[in-house]
């Protein structure tokens, strides 16, 4: 019952003052607009009065009978309640179906207030006098906005099994899908008109690292369509959402935009501490799990912060200037673009497509940058690559970790004067390479010959076991040392020759000496061999997890080559894992060792997709 | 060298798939499987006797398909006698035999007067001969070691090889029977049984 007097008192207030001060317009611009005009503008306005009117009367009446009756016996009581409450649960069923109108109208009216007030300069003096039109039209969608939070009050305290209780719902839904409706509306038509008849529009937003005092920090930077404003994110902590605090802003107006395509060189516990995060994130990945993503994002950001390299500098006419640092030049590439276009009028540089047809050769770089799978802003790799010539054969191998696209960027770069930018890029991975979620970190030498192996070798009897010539075997690898090879004319043996030697010569074993282990009990031995296989650093995980996907391969033809998994295994496992140096001179334990890396790799390439999804994939 | 045991050491090698391990088990164990089971490394003793007493005879079956320097050059120290297989149908694995006799002897010194028989394997698959009788013995002329074509699988000439091998010791005196020595004559005929000839 206090709530309903104080909603009263609230409705009083809020509600007469701009229907007044409707009503008064609507009186005095008579003359101004045509009737059509009003008409929209002022569309349902007495409707809407006229029902405020009766439901204040109503609301009164009802009120008064209340309290009379309040201090009667409890039935009565309840009677006048349940009467009363009926009456408000269909009063703002009427009102919401009201608003919805005059709110559907409140474009147009909106639109008509506009034009008025540019095209004539009297209804202009009134509607200053008035204050703004569009602000007063506004007025009742506030009311809703407070109707809808005066319904849910209402709602709490009735009592469920109140008959008036289903209609308030009702009433409740109904305002409640009516604001997100409106919501949805006005999202759309968030800019807002600058003086010179622009919009103002959010044109590009990200990250950034501004290192203008001093030390790198992380900023959330917006560009708009005259100015550039930097953010201080704030990440949300319990009960709270995430938030923005300005920092700075600065007006695209005479900008000035220097940056530089070379890279700043970062020291050793720098690179470690990059080194770690990365690891960290893997890990967590891993998991995967709900909690690890509030994690995961602040490691990201963490990141961001700590690997950007590119710089990109602003100097504003009045003397201001800040510095930011960009972790791909892509992404420097794209914000300075944004900006310059907003800045002045020229067009944009030529794409990557008309580069590839310039004749010229070119001292040019490309940038490369990988991003991650979670997050646009921060990237797995960046690299950047000196091309001589128009055409591009270098091998590259680096990380994707199931990132998507790859972006390139193709810079000149001339003695004395700002690098250019020819061009650049987005592709989409997956198309370029074969075998994109592992094979990157597989080095060449095992993907050419496991490919040949594959192509060739599948239905050899022996593939792997029988070995070829020495002398190939040798040939081919003094050539993967220097050039390109044609791995097609040399023979098939010395082709998968080459590939356990290529094992067998690893300065370190591909598993790690020092996890190796001798696990004796059959049951868990698989799952410590996972973790084992977990704990190797990347490189050799995936290029074990690749050899072991071929090898299956080479295992399922088994009629014919008849090499079984049994077969490979013994084969392969002696050039995979190693015994510890220690147990290498004896007689006895070598042996034993040697069955048993035997087991372990037998094991591993029997359980080559169980392995590999749970450690390659674990989200799949 | 190592030398307290009373084991003659003797080793085989070859490449990967020439029949090494049949060889062996053919002799050790008289039996012949038809599978394709590549072997890391297995060791078979057997007792034999040795200058008028017994000792261990332990023969190493090498892995073929993969050669680690480390453990070939610790076979070949610790070997007393060789075995160099390779199969008559694969001329390529006659030639893999070259890197592991110039090991032998870049590790002995001199293979003088270590007893090496060069083995060509499957003597029975004829029709699928790559390497001729002859150049298996011009081969093991230049190597100035004994030589003989054998077939664990039809169980030709495998008994003689080992009888072989254990003659051309000449620091001790070994026969594979424990009771006694054979005479002279014995050994001769079977030699000729067995198609063999000594350098």
């Amino acid at each position: 019952e206090r709530v309903i007097g104080w909603f009263l008192a609230q409705f009083l207030l809020s509600l007469f003052c701009p229907m007044k001060a409707l009503r008064a317009s609507a009186g005095t611009s008579q003359p101004v607009l045509s009737s059509q005009q009003v008409q929209t503008v002022f569309y349902q306005v007495p409707e809407l009065r006229d029902m405020h009117q009766s439901f204040y009367s109503g609301l009164k009446a009802r009120l008064s009978v209340h309290s009379q009756t309040d201090p009667s016996p409890g039935e009565n009581r309840e009677m006048g309640d349940a009467s009363f409450e009926l009456t408000v649960g269909d009063l703002f069923l009427k009102m919401i179906g009201l608003y919805g109108g005059f709110i559907e109208n409140y474009k147009a009216a909106v639109q008509v207030v506009r034009k008025c007030t540019q095209s004539d300069p009297r209804f202009r003096t009134l509607a200053e006098v008035i204050n703004t039109e569009i602000s007063l039209l506004y007025k009742p969608l506030d009311r809703v906005t407070k109707t809808t939070l005066v319904l849910r009050d209402l709602l709490k305290t009735t009592p469920t099994e109140h008959r008036d209780y289903p209609v308030l719902q009702e009433a409740l839904r109904l305002s409640r899908s009516f604001l997100s409706g409106v919501n949805e509306s006005s999202q759309c038509k968030r800019e807002v008109t600058l003086s010179h008849g622009m919009r103002r529009q959010l044109m590009r937003d990200g990250f950034v690292v501004d290192v203008s005092e001093g030390e790198g920090s992380l900023r959330h930077l917006f560009l708009y369509t005259d100015l550039l404003l930097c953010t201080r994110f704030k990440h949300a902590t319990r009960g709270k959402q995430d938030q923005y605090r300005f920092c700075w802003y600065l007006p695209l107006a005479g900008l000035r935009l220097r940056w530089v395509a070379v890279e700043e060189r970062s020291s050793d516990t720098h690179l470690r501490t990059l080194h770690s995060i990365r690891t960290k994130m893997y890990l967590l990945r891993q998991q995967l799990k709900q909690q690890a993503v509030c994690e995961l994002e602040q490691m990201e950001l963490m990141l961001f912060t700590h690997s950007p390299v590119y710089r990109l500098e602003l100097h504003s006419p009045n003397g201001k200037s800040h510095s930011f640092l960009l972790s791909s030049l892509y992404e420097l590439e794209e914000w300075r673009e944004a900006i310059f276009k907003l800045t002045t009028e020229k067009t944009v540089p030529p794409d990557l497509l008309t580069l590839s047809r310039r004749s010229d050769p070119l001292n040019f770089w490309i940038f490369l940058s990988v991003p991650t799978v979670e997050n646009e802003n921060t990237f797995l790799k960046c690299t950047s690559v000196l091309m001589a010539s128009s055409s591009f054969k270098q091998e590259l191998s680096f990380q994707v970790d199931g990132a998507q696209n790859m972006r390139l960027l193709c810079v000149s770069q001339s003695d004395g004067q700002d690098d250019t930018v020819l061009g650049k890029a987005s592709l989409w991975v997956a198309r370029y390479f074969k075998y994109i979620k592992i094979t990157l970190l597989v080095p060449h030498v095992v993907r050419c010959c496991a490919e040949e192996v594959e192509r060739r070798g599948m239905d050899e009897v022996g593939i792997y076991r029988i070995s070829g010539t020495t002398s190939d075997i040798s040939t081919l690898k003094a050539a993967f040392n220097s050039t390109v090879t044609r791995l097609r004319c040399a023979e098939v043996n010395a082709v998968s020759g080459v590939l356990k030697l290529y094992f067998r010569e690893l300065p370190e074993p591909l598993i790690p000496p020092e996890l190796f282990q001798n696990i004796q009990d059959f049951n868990t031995r698989l799952v410590s061999m996972l973790s084992l296989l977990q704990s190797c650093p990347d490189a050799n995980r995936h290029t074990f997890l690749y050899l072991m996907h071929h090898l299956q391969r080479v295992s399922e033809k088994q009629d014919t080559n008849k090499m079984s998994p049994l077969n490979l295994a013994t084969v392969f496992g002696p050039s995979l894992l190693r015994p510890p140096k220690a147990t290498l001179g004896q007689d006895g334990p070598a042996i034993d060792i040697s069955q048993e890396v035997v087991v372990q790799v037998r094991l591993k390439i029997e359980n080559v997709y169980l392995v590999s999804q749970q450690i390659s994939h674990p989200g799949d | 060298m190592p030398e307290q045991s009373n084991d003659y050491r003797v080793v085989v090698f070859g490449a990967g798939g020439v029949g090494k391990s049949s060889l062996v088990l053919r002799f050790v164990k008289g039996t012949f499987r038809d599978t394709y089971i590549p072997t890391v490394e297995d060791t078979y003793r057997q007792v034999i006797s040795c200058d008028k007493s017994v000792c261990t005879l332990q023969i190493t079956d090498t892995t073929g398909s993969h050669q680690f320097p480390a453990m070939q050059r610790l076979s070949i120290s610790k070997g007393h006698a060789f075995i160099l297989v390779y199969s008559i149908t694969s001329r390529q694995s006659l030639e893999e035999l070259k890197p592991i006799y110039q090991q032998v002897l870049a590790i002995k010194g001199s293979t003088e007067s270590i007893p090496i028989m060069l083995v060509g394997n499957k003597s029975d698959e004829m029709a699928q001969r790559e390497v001729e009788t002859k150049e298996g013995e011009a081969q093991a002329t230049a190597w100035k070691c004994a030589f003989m074509e054998t077939s664990a699988k039809t169980n030709s000439n495998v008994k003689e090889l080992f009888q072989e091998l254990l003659a051309l010791e000449k620091k001790r005196d070994m026969s594979l029977s424990i009771d006694g020595k054979r005479s002279g004559k014995q050994k001769r005929a079977d030699k000729l049984k067995g198609k063999c000839s000594v350098m």
